[in-house]
């Protein structure tokens, strides 16, 4: 099978806080350019545990500076209403792609400003990717990307929740789903077969997580060579690059 | 390089994953070099402890690749203590399971003692798969109170890993299996550093989740080939007499 162009969805740089590992932005380009991957959606962590202004700020800098790297902006809604006024900013200056951190970061699904920028996401037409690691989480952010209109990659699903993502995906077509911990036997197979390929998006999770775990996941997947190529980099262009 | 996976299973979940054949998982072990697979009854997991264990043995009787954990629950103690009785001292037997997740019992307990006193006759180890904090702590107290017998602590605990591998550094008959979902990069080298370069072995955890998700994990770990095979198959050679 003749290599398809890598595309990764998740990808972070930075400091990790809860553990002494080395995500620096020069090991994760390290990781990138060893796998060839042609282009890495990534943000910097001082968006996600210290401010996202600054935080977004790098991740625009990185992305200027390394152009493989694609910059997604982070906002906290912890902070409050201040954050709706930076997403206008951030889409303005030409972030592609948004995303949350509701299980890090502490806070509820249900919580205002959530639904407030998920409903700003869904009039600037930028995707929202959102953790939803948790059982329930979701059908929660499925409804309120139906609500919103919003598309939206639901990240770290698992075989806990993959049952529940299933249903969620086939009801609502806006949704789609970031494999780096979709580690089952035939999880992503599943979601082809009752699915479709074109709304999974190959994530690494790197540099926190190891690269080669989710990439031999999908490379060594019971899937058609079209199937694979579209989950491992042509669902991304067609979602982020394309305009 | 050959593999031995310490920790799969056999037979079907709740969870949207299909339960494979014999042929299928062999098949597959061939496919990823594991030349052992040592598995434990889903079925027994979850509650059926006499159909799960009874099937596992059936299946790895006929197959020279397979061996088989006899999965053990404190709230069913009698019948525990018969299935270790039963299985555990057959050649094809590595040893037994516990899974915290469904036995919901504390780790450390009159229970858990008399399952583990039980085991020690048959000098083979225990494999535990816990929750997180709490019963990582009981294991400690458990495996204290049993230097003799070895543990394997279930995918290093998960997200806990660090604790997992911290507990191991001073507790010298705990084993970690560092494989299954969790693919935290900087997770398999601390293993090695804290528990040394013996008592680190190789889990799939599958079917819940795919074999090459683990192979990767190892094959990016910050390791000598010399300490990622050790991983792979000469720890679990010397820990089961394989």
């Amino acid at each position: 099978m003749s290599e398809a162009a890598i595309r990764d969805i998740n990808t972070v740089f930075g400091f990790w806080t809860s553990r002494p590992v080395d995500v620096s932005l020069e090991t994760l380009c390290g990781i990138l350019d060893k796998h060839k991957v042609t282009r890495a959606a990534t943000l910097s962590t001082v968006g996600v545990f210290v401010d996202s202004r600054r935080g977004n700020d790098r991740t625009w800098q990185a992305a200027q500076e390394h152009p493989q790297l694609l910059p997604v902006a982070t906002f906290d809604p912890r902070g409050g209403i201040g954050c709706l006024g930076e997403m206008a900013e951030r889409a303005e200056q030409g972030f592609r792609i948004f995303a949350l951190f509701p299980e890090t970061q502490g806070w509820s699904l249900d919580h205002a400003c959530c639904a407030e920028v998920l409903r700003l996401a869904g009039e600037t037409g930028i995707p929202v990717m959102a953790e939803a690691a948790s059982p329930g989480a979701p059908t929660r952010i499925g409804r309120l990307a139906e609500q919103y209109g919003v598309r939206v990659i639901l990240s770290q699903v698992s075989l806990r929740n993959l049952g529940e993502t299933m249903m969620v995906m086939k009801s609502t077509p806006n949704v789609f789903v970031e494999t780096h911990i979709l580690a089952s036997s035939d999880g992503i197979e599943l979601v082809v077969d009752e699915i479709g390929s074109d709304r999974l998006l190959f994530g690494s999770g790197a540099p926190l997580q190891y690269f080669s775990s989710a990439y031999l996941r999908l490379r060594f997947a019971d899937l058609t060579a079209s199937d694979k190529a579209a989950v491992l980099g042509a669902n991304f262009a067609r979602l982020l690059e394309q305009t | 390089m050959p593999i031995i996976d310490i920790h799969a299973h056999y037979g079907n979940w709740v969870w949207p994953v299909r339960a494979q054949a014999l042929d299928e998982m062999r098949a597959q072990m061939k496919r990823f070099a594991i030349t052992r697979a040592c598995v434990a009854s889903s079925v027994a997991i979850m509650g059926e402890l006499a159909e799960g264990n009874a099937a596992v043995a059936e299946a790895v009787a006929e197959c020279e690749d397979l061996r088989a954990w006899c999965v053990i629950n404190p709230n069913f103690l009698e019948l525990s203590l018969e299935q270790i009785q039963k299985y555990v001292r057959q050649d094809r037997c590595v040893g037994a399971k516990m899974h915290a997740a469904y036995h919901m019992q504390p780790l450390h307990s009159p229970l858990t003692e008399q399952l583990v006193k039980a085991m020690l006759r048959y000098d083979k180890p225990l494999l535990v798969q816990v929750r997180g904090e709490a019963d990582l702590a009981g294991l400690d107290a458990l495996a204290a109170q049993f230097p003799s017998c070895r543990m394997i602590i279930g995918n290093m605990a998960g997200p806990h890993w660090q604790i997992a591998a911290r507990l191991a550094r001073t507790r010298t008959n705990l084993v970690l299996d560092c494989g299954g979902p969790c693919a935290d990069r900087d997770k398999i080298a601390y293993a090695m550093e804290q528990a040394g370069p013996n008592r680190v072995v190789f889990g799939t955890d599958q079917p819940l989740a795919h074999p090459v998700f683990s192979i990767g994990a190892v094959r990016d770990a910050a390791l000598s080939p010399a300490q990622k095979d050790a991983i792979l198959q000469g720890n679990a050679q010397r820990l089961f007499g394989l």
